[in-house]
């Protein structure tokens, strides 16, 4: 396996691109009850989860998605690895579209595109041992030799720093950092090249957070792995990621390399998202943008740019009326933004 | 204002005594907010609980004094508890949308506490006071509205009527506090009031919580396992580890000059937004297991790299280091 050269900290786009996203949608369409059946409503409620959405993953690299609850960072993370079926758009996965994949393509592609979940107290089946949780994946592979699986079992978990003595243990025998070893094992088992971790860290206790986050690193740097990083917790997807995805509502709102989005946003939701940031060191605090209201419903989303409800910078009508496109202001920086266009 | 003195909890099980706090001294000054950081199972929530006289079964309180204005809270018999509860200590759960009752709507659940401690009072005594009841209820959801304008609920005459789904999870815990101020506490606990929330919506609920302690004066004791939210909005912070305050004093101090091992290596586990990228330092280890934890010693000893081998049997308590400093680790004895 080739390693893509870096280029002053940024993968070399054109030869490195591995995951090609392209207008990618996921709709959620409201089933109609009885009533609805007999009386067709004119209509039909649509959660739009992911709307729109083009990104582009290079190999080696880890792309951070950060975002409130319900912008549907998780939604794309199991859209891209086809948990969740797309309702429109393509990816592109090493030059092969994979949206409409079925049978044998589909299988091929979930041997290298793998994920982790985020609650690691509810992806593992309680009722199994650590060995039948990682012979599954094994076997899906085509690892029939039970002393082949036994070894690579064996050297999967101590990857993960956990004993093979932890074998015939069951989930609910392990602590919360444990278990998402485990849930890491699994992942690996498959040997992927491209991992979803879908907010492996939030629901760890911080000194464990920094054991987990230090073997996702090392796991990259060993098996060049590329990730997409999901979490709203800022600080960590600073610290892993080379590149940042701001999404908002469905929708990607900035997109660059991490230093440019942390220390030069430009899009007002960026900017808001980061001032609130807590941090320990007195200096680093920023001054305090205080977002008002909520997130709006992705039912019915806000017309024209989705951040204008509570956007404190404002241009005018047009922030009301025209949905902004993502435009690349200077090298890699992208944003969606009529301050920018 | 808020005293406590060597206080132990102990829940009885059948691997054996759990000592979920273990000895815990701690005071609050009046109007001032103090910050209980720790991970799970630290015994910062039980502190808490053990204020209010809440310990869930099969936990007791086994030791120690409370003393909430001079008065210790637990020799209070039930219902002078029930008295302090909501009226001069209240509390703020941490999930916002398991602790509202999802079968009334939030303006009754906050006219509820105002009832149960009489903040309005009937015009008269006995049948005549019954059938001024109407009136009595007018002035109850004027109130309502008011603190639920006070806390940022928008459109609160129409919103007294909503239910809790029809609340987003920073709303619900603006009803939340909205029950906690109804009868103007002289003591907020506020248990992960932020954890569930986004930090757009956290840094809302801070500001507010900021707002009622700059105005009210009202003492805030805030439970939580983020250090970067305690070092922003507490005036002092204790460090908890395995039932116990391993360090404690003004936030610049704890925050900013780490005595104990345990602080230095949470401090060092956050990852930073600096222009160089280190490896995080990870302390070794789990967080331990409290029914499996040896009486004796320092607790943190097998996850500590500055342990020497008299932390296996020291018994320590807290060593003041420098004014309002204290620190329990044998480093500074």
């Amino acid at each position: 396996m080739h390693k893509v050269p870096l280029k002053d900290g940024v993968l070399d786009m054109e030869n490195g691109t591995f995951i090609q996203i392209k207008n990618l949608k996921k709709y959620f369409i409201e089933e109609p009850d009885l009533l609805t059946r007999v009386v067709p409503k004119k209509k039909k409620r649509v959660v739009k989860a992911v709307d729109d959405i083009n990104l582009e993953i290079n190999k080696g690299e880890t792309m951070g998605l950060v975002g409130e609850s319900g912008c549907g960072k998780t939604t794309l993370g199991l859209t891209i690895v086809r948990l969740y079926e797309p309702t429109d758009g393509k990816i592109i996965f090493e030059g092969e579209d994979i949206a409409e994949a079925r049978g044998e393509k589909l299988k091929e592609y979930r041997k290298r595109a793998q994920i982790i979940f985020q609650n690691p107290y509810s992806s593992l089946n309680p009722r199994k041992t650590v060995r039948d949780i990682l012979t599954v994946p094994l076997i899906a592979v085509g690892v029939k030799n039970p002393h082949v699986r036994e070894e690579r079992i064996e050297y999967l978990l101590e990857r993960v720093g956990l004993n093979h003595r932890h074998m015939d243990s069951y989930p609910h025998q392990f602590s919360g950092g444990q278990r998402q070893r485990i849930g890491i094992a699994r992942a690996l088992a498959m040997n992927p090249q491209f991992i979803v971790a879908d907010e492996p860290v939030s629901a760890l206790d911080v000194s464990i957070q920094a054991q987990i986050i230090n073997l996702l690193e090392e796991l990259k740097e060993e098996l060049n792995l590329t990730y997409l990083f999901i979490s709203h917790d800022l600080s960590v997807v600073y610290h892993v990621s080379d590149r940042v995805a701001v999404m908002y509502l469905g929708k990607i709102m900035e997109l660059g390399k991490t230093e440019d989005i942390f220390f030069n946003p430009v899009h007002p939701y960026t900017k808001a998202l980061l001032s609130a940031i807590p941090s320990v060191d007195k200096r680093k605090r920023r001054k305090r943008i205080i977002l008002e209201g909520t997130v709006p419903s992705p039912v019915n989303p806000p017309k024209g740019c989705r951040f204008h409800t509570r956007c404190f910078m404002k241009k005018g009508k047009i922030c009301e009326e025209v949905e902004p496109q993502l435009k690349e202001i200077e090298n890699g920086h992208f944003v969606a933004c009529h301050l920018y266009s | 204002m808020l005293e406590i003195r060597n206080l132990k909890v102990i829940f009885e099980t059948d691997r054996g005594a759990v000592r979920a706090v273990n000895g815990l001294d701690l005071s609050l000054e009046k109007g001032k907010i103090l910050g209980l950081v720790g991970e799970s199972g630290s015994g910062k929530s039980m502190t808490l609980l053990s204020i209010l006289r809440l310990v869930p079964y099969p936990g007791k309180i086994v030791e120690g004094e409370i003393l909430f204005e001079g008065e210790d809270l637990l020799k209070k018999s039930p219902s002078e508890m029930r008295e302090i509860r909501g009226k001069d200590i209240a509390m703020i759960f941490q999930d916002p949308m398991t602790t509202l009752n999802p079968v009334f709507p939030v303006g009754e659940q906050i006219r509820e506490s105002l009832r149960v401690h009489n903040i309005i009072k009937p015009e008269r005594e006995g049948i005549l006071g019954f059938l001024r009841e109407k009136d009595r209820r007018k002035k109850e959801y004027e109130k309502v509205v008011e603190l639920m304008e006070k806390v940022g609920i928008s459109y609160p005459e129409k919103r007294y009527f909503s239910y809790p789904h029809q609340f987003s999870g920073g709303m619900q815990q603006r009803a939340i506090i909205a029950i906690a101020l109804s009868c103007n506490p002289k003591l907020l606990l506020a248990d992960e009031p932020t954890t569930a929330l986004d930090v757009t919506i956290q840094a809302q609920i801070l500001d507010l919580l900021r707002k009622i302690n700059e105005v009210n004066g009202t003492s805030i004791i805030f439970v939580t396992h983020d250090l970067a939210v305690a070092a922003e909005f507490c005036d002092e912070i204790a460090v908890m580890y395995a039932g116990q305050i391993v360090e404690k004093g003004p936030v610049d101090k704890v925050i900013g000059e780490p005595k104990h091992p345990y602080t230095k290596g949470l401090l060092k586990s956050i990852p930073k937004i600096t222009r160089k990228k280190e490896k995080l330092y990870a302390i070794p280890g789990n967080v331990p297991d409290l029914a499996s934890l040896s009486p004796k010693g320092c607790p943190f000893y097998e996850r500590c790299e500055e342990a020497v081998e008299e932390c296996k049997e020291v018994e320590l308590s807290l060593i003041e280091v420098s004014d309002g400093e204290f620190v329990r680790c044998i480093k500074y004895l």
